[in-house]
């Protein structure tokens, strides 16, 4: 009779063969798995038994070719993580040039006068994107041991730039509450505001990049997962 | 005899055709296919067909799909809408590369005469 599925414990022992035989990339052992046991059904609907397929699958070609697949497998996503990297470099990039405009917008209100708490908010504000560069070009210059630190170094930038877009909305809504009864609004304010909203634009692009690219990360990170648990069944 | 180095330099746009026509496809499912169409000619085993597959995908000329087939997971390629136009350039080459071909072993009397 035609056997239309592997038994769990099939499917296990061949996922074993796989892993044994130099797959090691959750991914991959589980499409490899699919491709075999595809393999494995028209062998045995040609009157093969289960483990005489299993044996055939176990020569040294087949050997060679796994290690090499596993190989290329790495090869081929790590020039992904490459330019991952790179993103990354470009984001950081984006920091350092905000940070000095930050400063600078600093700078601006204490010489005017405007208020005394902004300046002190700005100043905070650009120490965090400062901070947050720093700690971007160190994990991606310094910190590369494995793939797993690579992923999870995407969310700690994140938190910080969090901070920074929370803080940009903290300014947003101060600056009205300073003018009122202490300043008429004067050229030198408007031009201020025109600074902060522009800050404030170029702080939601940084961070809604970052939060694209974390989300993906957090895509990948479930997908792998799920792959683990279907590989380990 | 397996003449799957006659193949070879092709078959990422062979991939990209017959992935094409059907819409979606699996690993498997294009080696199958593959051996139909060329009577066995092209067997592609799974140290050529995956890593050309996992290319493509890194490239962003497919995307990927995982479904769950009894008790296992398959993943479908299936072609990147945004990166369709380079797709169909690739496939476009091929037939040109196989037009050129004919045009060695089957040349137009009189072409190229003086």
């Amino acid at each position: 009779m035609e056997q239309r599925e592997l038994t769990d414990d099939q499917y296990k022992a061949l996922v074993d063969y796989l892993h044994r035989w130099g797959l090691d990339s959750p991914e991959l052992i589980s499409e490899m798995a699919d491709h075999f046991a595809e393999k494995a059904l028209e062998l045995m609907d040609r009157g093969h038994k289960w483990e005489q397929v299993l044996n055939s699958f176990k020569t040294k070609a087949t050997y060679s070719r796994l290690r090499r697949l596993e190989a290329e497998y790495k090869q081929v996503w790590g020039k992904t993580w490459i330019r991952k990297v790179f993103g990354e470099i470009r984001n950081s990039a984006e920091l350092s040039v905000l940070a000095p405009i930050l400063i600078f917008a600093a700078g601006m209100y204490y010489a005017l006068q405007i208020s005394w708490l902004l300046p002190h908010i700005e100043m905070a504000v650009s120490i965090k994107a400062l901070a947050a560069y720093g700690v971007m070009t160190y994990f991606t210059n310094f910190n590369r041991r494995t793939k797993v630190m690579l992923r999870t170094r995407n969310f700690f930038p994140l938190l910080i730039i969090e901070f920074v877009f929370f803080q940009s909305f903290i300014i947003k809504i101060a600056t009205p509450e300073e003018s009122l009864g202490n300043e008429p609004l004067t050229d030198g304010l408007i031009w201020a505001l025109t600074i902060m909203v522009t800050v404030s634009v170029f702080l939601n692009v940084v961070t809604y990049r970052l939060m694209r690219s974390t989300h993906r990360e957090a895509e990948n990170i479930h997908a792998e997962i799920f792959q683990k648990l279907n590989a380990s069944q | 005899m397996s003449k799957n180095h006659l193949y070879k330099g092709t078959l990422s746009a062979i991939l990209l055709k017959l992935i094409e026509e059907q819409g979606r496809m699996y690993g498997y499912e294009l080696t199958k296919r593959a051996r139909e169409l060329t009577s066995g000619d092209l067997d592609i085993t799974e140290g050529a067909l995956y890593p050309a597959l996992h290319k493509l995908e890194a490239e962003g000329l497919l995307t990927t799909e995982v479904e769950k087939i009894g008790n296992r997971s398959r993943k479908y390629y299936r072609l990147a809408d945004e990166k369709g136009g380079e797709a169909r350039k690739r496939i476009d080459e091929l037939a040109e590369y196989a037009r050129n071909l004919q045009q060695f072993l089957n040349p137009k009397p009189g072409h190229g005469a003086a």
